[in-house]
């Protein structure tokens, strides 16, 4: 692919090892701040915000989704302490949930390697992140929209509970009880499968499905789903980081190092101004957000490209 | 009668003191990146040697030096329309051409030799690329995808062709400047140096340089290289640990 084209500012220049480019040490930091910024404020994982902005920075793709990896996992350590240390995680759902995704992940990793030999990973990636943030950012913005229009008017809403769904008649049950959930394991490991291989291939950790999918098809409760999430992220993220590294050598440390530090000092700025934020209103901004990366992936997809060629080095996994 | 003809010439061949000594020295036959690296200059110097002997000439001294990085498969796509979307539908392997090419010369290469002896010497950027035969492409779209390559490689600094890069500081003397930008490929660069003179080759000279990386950058991407499991499990450390230092720091209960 292309060098990287980051724009010269003081130029404090550290060459990536692996990527073996060099980057502007400052903007890197100043990116990986904003997005651990948006990332504590609406206590999101910030995968899909980074991995995007890596690749638009000229990072080749599966470094940056490998690299990306790493990042989430040293974020969600933080969160997980914090939340196993109020007990809110269900330890055996987790477990439940990373039989399928560990295997899920792996097959990520795969996926990767065979599409960048095929040249279409950066087709496969822009597809699915214009699915995907089209669909949550979609469904998160009407939903916010919705959320204040009511709170405006002053209308209360009565969530319903206790329903049960399609999910509650399969065999293979069993009982969580920190989650209070009594349910089939087939559908939870499925859950698991599919989260590690789209965090895999996309370079995110999937709290944005994995969360409303516990919510809403499982009944966990919001008091140990966002931990339970967050300590199921943090081990298929690691397994990645792992497995990206031992079969694609797409782990770049250096790159890594400057995403940790600058994303755990912007998340607890980022935690701090989203707690002065109503949920909607914060639900309505990271849609909008979510909508926008989505969007520019669209751009570069339907517009006519001004270089249609490329090259790459055969066995490189790029 | 031919044989008189052949006899001379072959007494000229065999005879070295006819023709003319080529002598080049680099400046540098290691470049080492280390973290700051921001592209290097290695400058060629050469020497035309002439004795009493040497035939004398009528016309001036041209210089082509041409360094070929390492060797790569490299697989060339294009992006095409399809179902609205810019995808890469076709491709093409340029098996084992080098990475880096640059090529500096005291004038332009076609006034210093003629097209098929740039051809059978490699001398040019178009040149050093043979077409690859594919069956599935016609011949003028090969021949679009190798000029394609070389105008992404050139964007990028990797193949550089330079028509003024051999400048002569007297008659005899010349030198030339190898720019190696910051993402310079690692390895071996053969450095080849020609010597023509009223489109004759009359001399050749090879040396070589090395680009390496140092330090503890290099030190991490040879095990991220040879021992990938490890390096992998390193940095998972790393984000455990780099994770854990951050909610003690910020701890605020």
């Amino acid at each position: 692919m292309f060098p990287c084209h980051f724009p010269t500012g003081p130029d404090v220049l550290v060459y990536l090892p692996i990527a073996e480019i060099p980057v502007n040490v400052l903007l890197v930091l100043g990116m990986s701040l904003a997005v651990g910024f948006v990332s504590g404020m609406f206590g999101i994982g910030g995968g899909f915000l980074m991995t995007p902005l890596l690749i638009f920075s000229g990072v080749p793709t599966a470094i940056a989704v490998a690299t990306e990896a790493s990042q989430i996992a040293a974020a969600s350590v933080t969160g997980s302490i914090a939340y196993w240390r109020r007990k809110a995680l269900d330890l055996k759902l987790a477990g439940v949930l990373l039989i399928g995704g560990i295997a899920g992940t792996g097959l990520g990793v795969v996926f990767v390697r065979v599409l960048s030999r095929l040249g279409q990973l950066d087709l496969v990636i822009a597809v699915s992140y214009v699915v995907f943030l089209g669909i949550v950012g979609g469904l998160m913005l009407v939903e916010s929209a919705r959320a204040i229009l009511r709170t405006r008017r002053g209308i209360q809403v009565k969530r319903r509970s206790g329903q049960h769904n399609w999910i509650h008649g399969l065999p293979l049950k069993m009982r969580f009880k920190r989650s209070m959930i009594y349910v089939s394991v087939i559908p939870l490991i499925g859950l698991g499968v599919f989260i590690g291989f789209v965090g895999a291939v996309l370079g995110i950790g999937g709290g944005f499905i994995l969360v409303p999918a516990l919510v809403y098809l499982f009944r966990v409760p919001t008091n140990v789903v966002v931990g339970t999430s967050l300590f199921q992220i943090l081990i298929t993220m690691l397994v990645a980081t792992v497995l990206h590294a031992g079969t694609n050598q797409a782990v770049d440390a250096v790159l890594a190092l400057m995403l940790m530090i600058g994303g755990s000092i912007g998340a607890q700025f980022g935690a701090r101004a989203g707690q002065k934020l109503r949920g909607e209103h914060l639900r309505f901004l990271l849609a909008a957000l979510l909508l926008a990366v989505g969007a520019r992936f669209a751009i570069d997809l339907i517009t006519t490209p001004e270089e249609p060629f490329s090259y790459s080095v055969r066995g490189e996994v790029v | 009668m031919r044989l008189p003809a052949l006899i001379a010439a072959l007494v000229l061949m065999a005879s070295p003191a006819l023709a003319e000594g080529l002598t080049v020295s680099l400046s540098s036959h290691r470049i080492i990146i280390r973290s700051n690296f921001t592209g290097a200059d290695v400058v060629l110097f050469g020497a035309i040697g002439r004795d009493a002997s040497t035939i004398s000439r009528s016309g001036s001294y041209d210089v082509v030096v041409t360094v070929r990085g390492p060797k790569r498969d490299i697989v060339v796509r294009e992006k095409e329309r399809i179902l609205g979307f810019w995808v890469n539908w076709s491709s093409l392997t340029f098996p084992q051409i080098p990475d880096y090419l640059a090529i500096s010369s005291s004038k332009p290469l076609a006034e210093i030799a003629g097209e098929a002896q740039r051809e059978s010497l490699r001398l040019g950027l178009e040149e050093s690329l043979p077409l690859p035969v594919s069956k599935r492409m016609p011949p003028e779209e090969v021949a679009r995808n190798r000029s394609s390559l070389i105008r992404l490689k050139q964007i990028e600094r990797r193949y550089i062709y330079n028509a003024t890069g051999v400048t002569f500081l007297n008659e005899a003397l010349f030198r030339a400047t190898v720019p190696l930008p910051a993402n310079v490929p690692i390895g071996v660069f053969e450095v080849e140096v020609k010597l023509f003179s009223g489109g004759a080759l009359l001399a050749t000279q090879n040396t070589a340089l090395e680009v390496v990386k140092a330090g503890f950058e290099a030190d991490m991407a040879d095990v991220a290289r040879e021992r990938p499991w490890t390096y992998g499990f390193v940095a998972a450390f790393l984000a455990v640990a780099c994770g854990w230092l951050a909610s003690v720091a910020f701890r605020r209960d």
